[in-house]
């Protein structure tokens, strides 16, 4: 058992986008020849969607500036509302904590997508051309949202998500949070990340580094 | 089998029919994909859940018959009992219909017995819709055989057992009900106990104004509405005069709670102050509770059918309104929903709702539905009291 995690530091982050880029061609964008096929308002489907927060109107926050760019994305919670919501154990948390939909029980009630505290799942209605990316990529009509990308593991104990990779900032981490070694372990023991909405009880396992200001 | 009501039958299910196919269909459409992750349940779940009330509260009304054996004015309840259970069992028809045109993936639906997830609220509905319907069918069969098998009469220990069994069913299917939507936390507006007693005193209400709209309207083609005038007047009069406060007072006692939340609080002002105030002022209280109040006590006073049937119109509509603006509203203040942030200069998210063409399409093939069952089994049933059955061999 393992218990994978991320950890987005908001101090490293300049909001250049590479890792919402990088999920929506790892996950989303399909490629047919020359031509690529995408959801209309792309970035919306994008499974770690940046957000300016808070945002204009909105209450602000003690110590995040105004316009911290932001991601919405799955938490992989260990006590996931969308994995107890589903009626046919569709949405489900692997051995390795990663929270993965199996399409073929879906029956696309949506139940998750209203669960989940985080609005991390999204659900696409158009048309796409072409195959998902990969076996966990976006198909219209299914909710979608963060797979850390799953289908890079390859049955391998650790692995490295699109947006982790594309990071030019090391402004993301990903590891086993029951690996003392690995740094998400040691950010997270020394405090300096957050899980959000913790008090919920959902136990995130996407940790925040806000920004020291 | 009348030759008008089988004309009447037969438009109905060419219309129903029709309006659904055409819905589902273009259900989904391209545009709707910009509104979905801020509001994943539409107007549909809504009228689901709106039909599913209906239902289970006017097997709740039976119950006061079946179960606690009070016999109304003249013994008016034995008069209308069979069309009553007939009616539970109809109503809850279109709100599986609409509940199935609102999935994406229709098609993979036996993964709800397959995969049958106990954890999950929404698994346990269907198992408590199927208890549901059975125990009433089985209710409606024994009414019927013991009107011509005099063994079947006499054994009153089986037709108590039968009617506590639908309404102890019936209770769990609010209960589930109320907490399909109470144990989802991500919605502040519905997370906590309150639904399902809320449910409860909505459904009745809802439950006894579809009733005796249908019973009525029945009794009026069949010119025999005086025989049950009184029964009418007496028993809904007496439902909707306690009910309404009762209802009020769970409304109330929701915002109350919601005030002391201020997740929870954000949907409620939207309600009593913002966009939406003139529904919720408008619709939700005057024409949903003072309005329907009022012409309760008119009608008691006046002896007079017409301002009852004014106010159970009224409460149908309110009952809808109400749960579209707890539903639909509800998820527009849910937590983590985008609505107000911007994506980075990229794009902007709306955070209102409007449901599309195929939805209202479907919304409306359910609501067609409706009368077009209820008809079917008015023509087919023997429902009146000393009828034998004649038309359905099962029922001989």
């Amino acid at each position: 058992m393992a218990r994978m995690a991320m950890v987005i530091d908001l101090n490293k982050c300049v909001g250049c986008l590479a890792c919402s880029v990088a999920c929506l061609r790892e996950n989303i964008v399909r490629q047919l020849g020359d031509r690529a096929e995408a959801p209309s308002n792309t970035f919306q489907y994008a499974r770690t969607r940046p957000v300016e927060y808070p945002a204009a109107g909105e209450a602000h926050v003690p110590g995040v500036p105004r316009g911290t760019p932001f991601f919405i994305q799955c938490h992989h919670c260990e006590h996931a509302p969308c994995v107890a919501a589903c009626p046919t154990g569709a949405s489900y948390i692997d051995e390795r904590g990663v929270v993965v939909l199996d399409k073929k029980r879906c029956i696309g009630c949506r139940s998750c997508m209203v669960a989940c505290p985080y609005g991390a799942r999204t659900m696409y209605l158009g048309r796409l051309e072409g195959e998902p990316p990969n076996p966990y990529g976006l198909k219209p009509g299914y909710p979608d949202k963060c797979t850390f990308c799953y289908h890079r593991s390859n049955g391998k104990a650790s692995w490295t998500p699109a947006c982790v990779e594309a990071c030019a900032f090391g402004a993301r981490v990903f590891g086993d949070l029951d690996d003392e070694s690995s740094e998400v372990s040691r950010i997270v023991r020394q405090g300096r990340a957050v899980a959000l909405l913790e008090g919920l009880g959902t136990k995130p396992k996407l940790y925040i580094v806000l920004p020291r200001r | 089998m009348t030759g008008r009501g089988v004309v009447a039958l037969i438009v109905l299910l060419a219309a129903t029919a029709a309006l659904l196919c055409y819905g589902i269909l273009n259900h989904f459409p391209e545009e709707a994909s910009l509104e979905i992750s801020a509001v994943p349940w539409g107007i549909l779940v809504p009228g689901y859940v709106f039909f599913a009330l209906m239902a289970t509260g006017s097997s709740i009304v039976n119950s006061i018959y079946t179960v606690f054996g009070y016999r109304g004015p003249g013994g008016g309840f034995e008069r209308v009992i069979k069309y009553g259970v007939w009616f539970s069992l109809a109503t809850i028809v279109p709100a599986w219909i609409l509940i199935l045109a609102d999935l994406t993936h229709r098609e993979d639906i036996l993964w709800m017995i397959l995969g049958f997830h106990p954890v999950s609220r929404v698994a346990w509905m269907m198992v408590l819709y199927a208890l549901f319907a059975i125990t009433l069918a089985v209710e409606l069969v024994y009414m019927i055989r013991s009107e011509v098998n005099e063994r079947l009469r006499q054994m009153k220990g089986l037709e108590l057992a039968i009617a506590v069994a639908v309404l102890v069913v019936t209770i769990a299917v609010h209960s589930n009900l109320g907490q399909v939507f109470g144990t989802i936390i991500a919605v502040p507006a519905w997370y906590g106990p309150h639904l399902a007693a809320y449910f409860i005193a909505s459904a009745v209400l809802i439950g006894a104004a579809g009733q005796f709209l249908y019973v009525a309207t029945v009794k009026a083609f069949r010119g025999r509405l005086s025989e049950t005038r009184d029964f009418h007047l007496s028993v809904c009069g007496k439902l909707y005069l306690v009910g309404i406060p009762v209802l009020a007072f769970f409304m109330i006692w929701n915002a109350i709670t919601a005030w002391y939340n201020s997740s929870a609080w954000s949907f409620y002002e939207e309600l009593i102050r913002g966009e939406y105030a003139l529904e919720y002022w408008g619709v939700e209280v005057i024409a949903g509770l003072l309005a329907p109040l009022a012409l309760t006590i008119i009608a008691v006073k006046r002896r007079s059918l017409a301002p009852l049937v004014a106010a159970s119109v009224l409460l149908l509509i309110a009952g809808f309104a109400s749960k579209y603006s707890l539903i639909v509203l509800g998820q527009l203040a849910r937590l983590g929903a985008e609505g107000s942030k911007s994506l980075l200069g990229l794009a902007y998210m709306t955070s209102h709702y409007t449901p599309t063409t195929s939805e209202l399409l479907i919304l409306a093939g359910g609501i067609l539905a409706w009368p077009t069952i209820l008809l079917l089994g008015t023509l087919l049933l023997p429902l009146d009291p000393g009828e034998k059955p004649r038309r359905l061999w099962i029922l001989k």
